[in-house]
């Protein structure tokens, strides 16, 4: 297996693809993160500055009148804007539903159906005197004054988030009243100086600085290996067939697992050491500009195996099996669909959260409280992946074994009886 | 006679290459109907589907063109054929831009028939120049480099740097032109496509090792 290990290693390292696809790793991600990280980025807040920037709080209290307005003026005008699959999709409701949605009104702001119904028809809300507001800050707020009035009741936080939830079924789901989405639509609010220095000595404290530009760094190089590992992996397995050494390969007196292992394996750790020699050339930068003493300089490493190792696993996983499978390039696409769901649907959780997104995301410098807060679901979530691609690759080894055998036809589905005998 | 060969050279590619690929197509079609729906799109939607997502069929049918010689090892019963092979070639590949053309079609008459907004003439020839341009790039990429993967890969590269957020920088090479308010240069690209496809199966006809 060893020398085996060491005759894929060397193919790979002499494929033009890997070294393409590594060319244009790095570039995407340097394209997005910049050649050189930006120290001010580490700049204690200043006591009076004008703006410390937006915090996303769970506080109902401040999260619920935002939210029902934001309903109650989408409701008016039946246009709701989602994002199902993080893209921008309009829904206008029918009347069936539109009778649903005033009843979810009715119970969130404690107006009768009836009222929400003439306030509906009357267009009220846009009248004169709203008309003649030049100034679009202005006009919001005097939007919001209005809206805010119809609120009758102070609902319960559960009850609230539940109402919330059956809304978000009502408008197909990917709407602003997600479980996911809400926070960060109607939670924001701006930043204080105390809570801006808690988070700046986080990044100092907790993140060592390191850990800050690390998880950018992830979330840049994320994106690249959630797609482009794809190639080499389908690459590999359909060259054997347009070589036609396809029939060698299953009469060579190797194991399946030593055959599809060792060629994973030097796939994986060459992606690895490119990724490994790409962190480190951001590493020193942190380490020169900061000190050795300010710094930890593992961190890097750390982060780029635990966060996106499982990526490549996964990506080379699927090019494995998909072309073992299929013995067609079926995988590039399989991978390109997944990467774009999987993308766009995670857009709710660009500045750290986790959810369940192949790519995690954390597109800031800092928001350390938030990656603490979150770090079980993250190792979960990378767990995850790593299982799911382990799960892949030892069904690859199956079906490999079974073609090898003569019992699987091309395709991988269809017994043949006639040559499994 | 010649058309009794075209008639053959056509059901032969139909019944043994084209379906193939338009499974693939079919999912496109799927997955614009997850996403979006196709009832009411406004323009905006319908200017991501037209643009980004039609596009990928030209890819899938005209980028691998070559795969079936190359998988099945048939080029020499090809072209052991009393039709030239260029004649072939070119028939079949009609077949497929046609195919292409046909399906983008559909999903437009879908959109407007559920009372999308769009500028049917516009999105449709944008659309259109679009993937053949991505499915030309594939196509040559394969005619030079006997490797689908190559093909794949330079054909989804070009359409992915599109998406980056600092397109400004693609200048004329960006390709989603219409949504972001710029004219969609239908001609150029359709020209670049004619090229790239003329020159692919030149080579093609010239090289004796595959």
């Amino acid at each position: 297996m060893i020398s085996l290990f060491r005759e894929e290693i060397k193919r790979v390292l002499k494929n033009p693809l890997f070294l393409l696809i590594s060319i244009l790793i790095i570039a995407f991600s340097m394209s997005q993160m910049g050649r050189k990280i930006d120290p001010r980025d580490m700049d204690k807040p200043k006591f009076h500055q004008e703006s410390y920037g937006t915090t996303y709080t769970k506080d109902k209290n401040i999260i619920k009148p935002n939210a029902i307005s934001g309903l109650l003026q989408e409701y008016l005008s039946n246009s709701y804007t989602t994002y199902p699959y993080g893209f921008y999709r309009n829904v206008e409701l029918n009347d069936k539903k539109n009778e649903e949605m005033t009843k979810l009104l009715s119970a969130l702001t404690g107006e009768s159906v009836e009222n929400l119904k003439k306030i509906k028809m009357s267009d009220k809300l846009v009248d004169d005197e709203m008309l003649s507001i030049n100034d679009a800050d202005e006009y919001m707020k005097k939007m919001n004054e209005r809206l805010s009035s119809y609120i009758k009741k102070d609902i319960g936080d559960e009850e609230f988030l539940k109402l919330m939830e059956k809304t978000d079924q009502l408008l197909g789901g990917g709407s602003s009243y997600s479980k996911s989405m809400i926070s960060m639509e109607y939670g924001g609010r701006p930043k204080t100086y105390e809570e801006a220095v808690r988070e700046h000595n986080l990044m100092i404290e907790k993140d060592k600085i390191s850990g800050a530009y690390a998880r950018l760094f992830c979330d840049y190089t994320g994106i690249a290996l959630g797609f482009l590992p794809i190639f080499l992996s389908v690459a590999f397995w359909y060259m054997d067939k347009g070589s036609k050494s396809q029939d060698i390969l299953y009469s060579k007196p190797v194991s399946t697992i030593s055959l599809i292992i060792s060629r994973y394996l030097a796939m994986l750790i060459s992606f690895t050491i490119v990724l490994v020699l790409f962190a480190s050339y951001y590493n020193f930068q942190v380490i020169s500009e900061f000190g050795l003493n300010q710094v930890d300089p593992f961190y890097f490493y750390g982060y780029t195996l635990v966060w996106l190792l499982p990526i490549i696993m996964l990506v080379l996983s699927v090019g494995t099996f998909m072309t073992i499978v299929t013995d067609s390039p079926i995988g590039i696409g399989v991978q390109l669909i997944w990467w774009f769901l999987d993308m766009f649907t995670g857009i709710s959780d660009i500045k750290g959260g986790y959810g369940h997104s192949m790519v995690l995301r954390h597109n800031i410098v800092g928001n350390t409280m938030i990656y603490m807060e979150n770090r079980g679901q993250l190792f979960l979530n990378r767990s995850l992946y790593i299982l799911l691609a382990i799960g892949l690759l030892i069904l690859s080894i199956w079906i490999y074994n079974e073609k090898r055998k003569g019992k699987v036809r091309i395709n991988g589905i269809r017994k043949n009886k006639e040559n499994s005998i | 006679m010649v058309l009794e060969k075209i008639r053959k050279i056509l059901y032969s590619e139909l019944k043994h290459h084209s379906l193939y690929y338009i499974f693939p197509c079919l999912g496109i079609y799927l997955l614009i109907y997850v996403v979006f729906g196709f009832e009411k799109l406004n323009k905006d939607m319908v200017l991501i589907i037209s643009e980004r997502f039609l596009p990928l069929m030209g890819i899938v049918l005209i980028s691998l063109f070559f795969q079936p010689e190359m998988d099945n090892g048939i080029l020499q019963a090809v072209k052991s054929k009393k039709t030239s092979i260029e004649l072939t070639y070119w028939i079949r590949l009609i077949l497929r831009i046609f195919i292409y053309v046909l399906m983008t079609l559909i999903v437009f008459l879908i959109i407007k028939g559920n009372n999308g907004e769009l500028l049917f003439q516009q999105y449709f020839l944008e659309s259109i120049s679009i993937g053949l341009l991505l499915g030309s790039i594939g196509f040559f990429v394969l005619a030079i480099a006997n490797n689908i993967i190559y093909a794949c890969f330079s054909s989804l590269g070009v359409y992915l740097l599109s998406w980056l957020p600092n397109w400004r920088t693609l200048g004329i090479s960006y390709l989603f032109r219409m949504g972001k308010g710029l004219s969609p240069m239908v001609e150029f690209k359709c020209i670049i496509a004619l090229v790239l496809l003329v020159i692919g199966l030149y080579i093609k006809r010239i090289q004796k090792v595959w």
